[in-house]
């Protein structure tokens, strides 16, 4: 039983993640902690929402044979974005292309990327022999709305109220993050209401991974569009030279500027890629539960502990820490199960780990010094050794 | 000749307090120009302010012929003019090749040839490429913090402070890297408290003390004038 | 009849005003006086709330209809001393690990820990009645067979207990007490260096806000008989005394108190006029997300154009004496 635990909880985790990079970074070259970012995820899936409802993307059934002519196009254009990633990695090491240029291959990226993860599933119906198969094709389509909308909104952000607030310190942006959250809560009911929505997407079929779990189509979208995410952020981070000045921003906004980097260019595409990714971490959770308002403020502590965990600032560290707290929060289900208390109170879980994070080590596991110094532990090793080989030589 | 880098009667400081009262500063190609004085005497506020980093309360900032008063730091980094923070001058979370990078990030153009460049120049650092500069020793990111700056081949680096913070055998291999800089064709400005060591291996030199120019001339004379030597030198 | 509807009105809104002033006063010392960034207000009102009522509130055995709750039907005094108390400690607990941190640190983690508290509330139905609320809960004074006069007690004391309260806030945030305080905020390095604890001056400014919500809490739940830890204690709650301490200004009790009006004024009349049917869209129905929206935009365009409140903070003393110690060149 545990076993399903930890898969819920990856499929959980991979929402946290998707929600904790873009606030992490955000707050790390924005040095505020966005406490309208839960809100940026509902708003990515009310716009996936919209788009779903007024395109009813239904599943279309076709037949096997188009089924995986639409695989290889996804592979074809996760492929594209991939050549054109790979320029921008190459790129890296050498000339600045002007900043518009550089948005293209990106959002083609992200769009082979969702391509593909959309596909790789479906792969699994063909496998099965099913002559009928259902393509989501519009939840490309909502996904692409959604990444788009929400990163224009990340934009407009900034742009109208937290670029007048930068110099002067964390907390006036912090409140006014509270108000923007509030602004766009109860924008979202006032438009949709506040009864819970769902997407139209059919059940599918289960894929049998072994150890008596089948993973339901939402679950293998959620594990499959997480994971190739996150793969994708790691290439944008480690390789492209948005990537690395982003990091170096979020290390040092003065350093940064003295170093020459395009330091405005840097937050736009942060938070770009910040409310892009929380957008499908939204859709994600609405595929896996229901859309309504308050779907991602309810979520925003754990996105703040998968931050917290991990430093904030640190792309890795929201990564491991939003599949820790996804992991902890569905095996204390279990834990609680076991020992007779009702699961609900799972959430308290990842919270305290946050509380006692922010005490006892609050830059995060992977924030600021190492926790475990290799060099040192090497060097102090081999001063061990040489003590006892000294030990060991006859004295003079 | 002109000088590459002026700085006329500079007024500056923080918020409505002045700290660096009419000072001025002359930096010609390929110069070594050294600012010594005592804590608090306003060094690090004159070239902050030089940088762009302050605005100065009066006064102007030529650089090679054009005023430069009130220009973005990043503009001036574009035109040549480079500066090495007195702490915290490394990005922490990227690796040595990583921090070399961004110190290129104006430049076009593929980054490897210059990166090899550098490294060459910083031989310690070839085999810590790819350690992230966090783990690295004070020393050692003082040389990255360098080089990151050397990425865009300056015309002019101000370095404020290089030995803050370092053991006394370490301060003596950044300074010489330093000279070495210079000697490569870098004009440099150096702020230091070691202002012994600093002003033996300057062209020139200026002693600040109160936020006001005391003395200047050339590195030898300062280091042979009792009265410089008295009030600052420690003797 | 009419002047007593008309009456029935100011007496009600009397009443939640002094509650909320109770809270922006307790919010006000935390954060407009020592800079102690607690967005946790939700869980010491709660604290308070449920304390009181569990204390004077008959115990009700769980029947089939009702999960039943705690209950000591003890005097109504003892309901309010034993909230001020209980968030007291619930405040010293929380405020010894926490008020060490950063700003921002400090406001995620006493969410985090509201939240905690809110979903035990939840949870433990056999105290709480869970979900389904506490009922019952009495009045201070009940003037037998006449329900007006019974809430015109409830606001008499009410107003009484913020003017007790105002009174001594206002004469310890001008004593050296309360200037201490500011300094910490202003610049803690340059209060510690004049010798000053400032890690004890903050644990008593926040244990004894968070008092002052507990006791804000007890009258809450006196004044509706009914509390539920769903809709009530949540985050909302706590950005509503927020916005009303932000628009007042921090630092300055009179502004806070003017601000916990303006927002509740507003709200007040919202709820009481009718809006229009356009159509297309009926705002009445909307009514209740508009003003949210009001209230956010009200926080955003303050910290743009008036980040120090409305009033803006009264000018002290010691300001100005800080000021400079710690620049460096």
């Amino acid at each position: 039983m545990i076993h399903e635990f930890i898969v819920n909880g990856i499929a959980l985790g991979s929402i946290f993640v998707l929600g904790a990079v873009g606030l992490s970074l955000i707050y790390g070259v924005r040095n505020f902690a966005n406490f309208a970012h839960g809100d940026i995820l509902t708003l990515g899936a009310y716009l996936a929402f919209t788009v779903n409802v007024i395109f009813a993307w239904n599943w279309v059934s076709v037949a096997p044979s188009m089924a995986v002519a639409t695989v290889l196009l996804g592979i074809a254009a996760a492929g594209l974005g991939g050549a054109l990633g790979l320029r921008l990695f190459f790129r890296a090491r050498g000339a600045p292309p002007s900043p518009r240029r550089r948005g293209l291959p990106l959002l083609f990226l992200l769009v082979g990327i969702l391509a593909l993860g959309i596909s790789l599933p479906i792969l699994n119906l063909v496998r099965l022999g099913i002559s009928e198969v259902a393509l989501p094709t519009g939840l490309l389509l909502s996904g692409v709305t959604a990444i788009i909308g929400a990163g224009l909104a990340g934009v407009l952000f900034e742009h109208s109220i937290f670029r007048h607030l930068q110099y002067r310190g964390p907390v006036p942006s912090l409140i006014a993050s509270i108000g923007l959250a509030f602004i766009l809560q109860n924008v979202i009911s006032a438009i949709y209401g506040t009864d819970q929505r769902f997407f139209s997407v059919s059940s599918g079929v289960g894929l049998d991974v072994g150890a008596g779990i089948v993973l339901t189509m939402v679950k293998q979208y959620m594990i499959v569009i997480g994971i190739l995410l996150v793969v994708l952020l790691h290439v944008v981070l480690r390789y492209t030279k948005l990537g690395k000045a982003m990091r170096a921003t979020s290390d040092n906004l003065d350093l940064a500027r003295v170093t020459g980097i395009n330091v405005r260019w840097v937050i736009i595409w942060t938070w770009v890629i910040g409310a892009g990714s929380a957008a499908i971490g939204g859709i994600l959770l609405g595929l896996n539960a229901q859309v309504k308002p308050l779907m991602g403020f309810g979520i925003l502590l754990f996105i703040f502990a998968a931050v917290i965990l991990g430093g904030i600032g640190s792309a890795y560290g929201a990564l491991l820490g939003g599949f820790v707290i996804g992991i902890t929060n569905e095996v204390s289900k279990a834990l609680l199960f076991r020992a007779g208390f009702d699961t609900a109170w799972s959430p308290a879980f990842p919270f305290a780990i946050m509380v006692a994070m922010l005490l006892i080590r609050p830059e995060g596991l992977l924030g600021g010094e190492p926790l475990v110094r290799w060099g040192a532990l090497r060097a102090s090793l081999s001063r061990f050794a040489r003590r006892i080989r000294g030990l060991r030589a006859p004295s003079r | 000749m002109q000088p590459l880098l002026k700085a006329e009667a500079i007024h500056s400081g923080y918020g409505d307090v002045e700290i660096v009262h009419n000072v001025s500063v002359v930096v010609n190609k390929g110069e070594l120009v050294t600012i010594i004085g005592p804590n608090g005497a306003g060094k690090s506020t004159l070239i902050k302010t030089i940088f762009g980093l302050l605005a100065p309360m009066a006064g102007r900032i030529w650089y090679q012929g054009r005023d430069v008063t009130g220009t973005e730091p990043d503009k001036l980094v574009r035109m040549g003019l480079s500066y090495v923070p007195q702490v915290d001058n490394v990005f922490p979370r990227l690796t040595v090749i990583e921090n070399l990078e961004m110190g290129g990030f104006v430049r076009e153009g593929d980054l490897t040839p210059r990166i090899d460049v550098v490294l060459e120049m910083f031989p310690s650092l070839k085999e810590k490429a790819s350690v992230r500069s966090r783990n690295l020793s004070g020393g050692e990111k003082q040389m990255v913090a360098l080089g990151k700056t050397l990425m865009l081949d300056p015309e002019v680096m101000l370095i404020d402070e290089p030995s803050a913070g370092l053991a006394p055998n370490l301060v003596e291999a950044v300074l010489e890297k330093i000279r070495e800089i210079n000697e490569a064709g870098t004009a440099i400005v150096i702020v230091e408290q070691n202002a012994r060591k600093a002003l033996s291996m300057a062209h020139r030199g200026y002693v600040l003390d109160m936020g006001e120019t005391k003395y200047e001339g050339t590195g030898e004379d300062l280091l042979a004038d009792p009265r410089v030597g008295r009030m600052y030198l420690g003797g | 009849m009419v002047e007593l509807g008309f009456l029935r009105e100011i007496v009600f809104f009397m009443s939640f005003l002094g509650i909320f002033a109770l809270l922006v006063l307790g919010l006000n010392l935390q954060w407009g006086y020592t800079g102690l960034f607690n967005i946790g207000v939700a869980a010491f009102f709660a604290v308070g709330a449920y304390t009181s009522a569990i204390l004077i509130t008959p115990n009700v055995p769980p029947s089939d209809f009702y999960p039943g709750h705690l209950g000591f039907g003890l005097p109504w005094a003892v309901g309010i001393i034993g909230a001020v108390l209980v968030a007291a400690v619930l405040g010293f607990l929380i405020a010894i690990p926490t008020v060490r941190l950063r700003a921002d640190y400090l406001a995620i983690a006493t969410l985090g820990l509201a939240e905690i508290i809110r979903l035990s509330l939840i949870q433990s139905e056999s105290i709480t009645a869970g979900t389904i609320g506490l009922r019952n809960i009495p009045s201070p004074v009940i003037v037998p067979g006449d329900p007006f006069l019974t809430n015109v007690a409830f606001a008499v004391i009410v107003v009484l207990a913020v003017v007790v309260l105002y009174v001594f806030i206002e004469f310890v945030g001008r004593s050296p007490w309360g200037r201490v305080l500011k300094a910490i905020r202003d610049d803690e390095d340059a209060a510690v260096a004049l010798g000053k604890n400032a890690f004890s001056y903050k644990v008593q400014a926040f244990v004894l806000g968070a008092a002052m919500m507990g006791a804000a809490g007890a009258l809450f739940g006196s004044f509706l008989h009914f509390i539920e830890p769903l809709t009530s204690f949540t985050p909302i709650d706590t950005f509503f005394i927020w916005v009303m301490v932000i628009l007042g200004g921090a630092g300055n009790n009179r502004g806070v108190l003017v601000g916990a009006f303006l927002v509740w004024g507003f709200q007040f009349l919202i709820i009481r006029t009718p809006f229009p049917d356009l159509g297309f869209v009926d705002l009445e129905s909307k009514k209740a997300f508009l003003q949210l929206i009001a209230l956010g935009l009200l926080v955003v365009l303050v910290m743009l154009l008036r980040p120090r409140g409305i009033l803006g903070e009264e000018k002290v003393i010691s300001r100005g004496v800080l000021k400079g110690t710690k620049r460096s060149t």
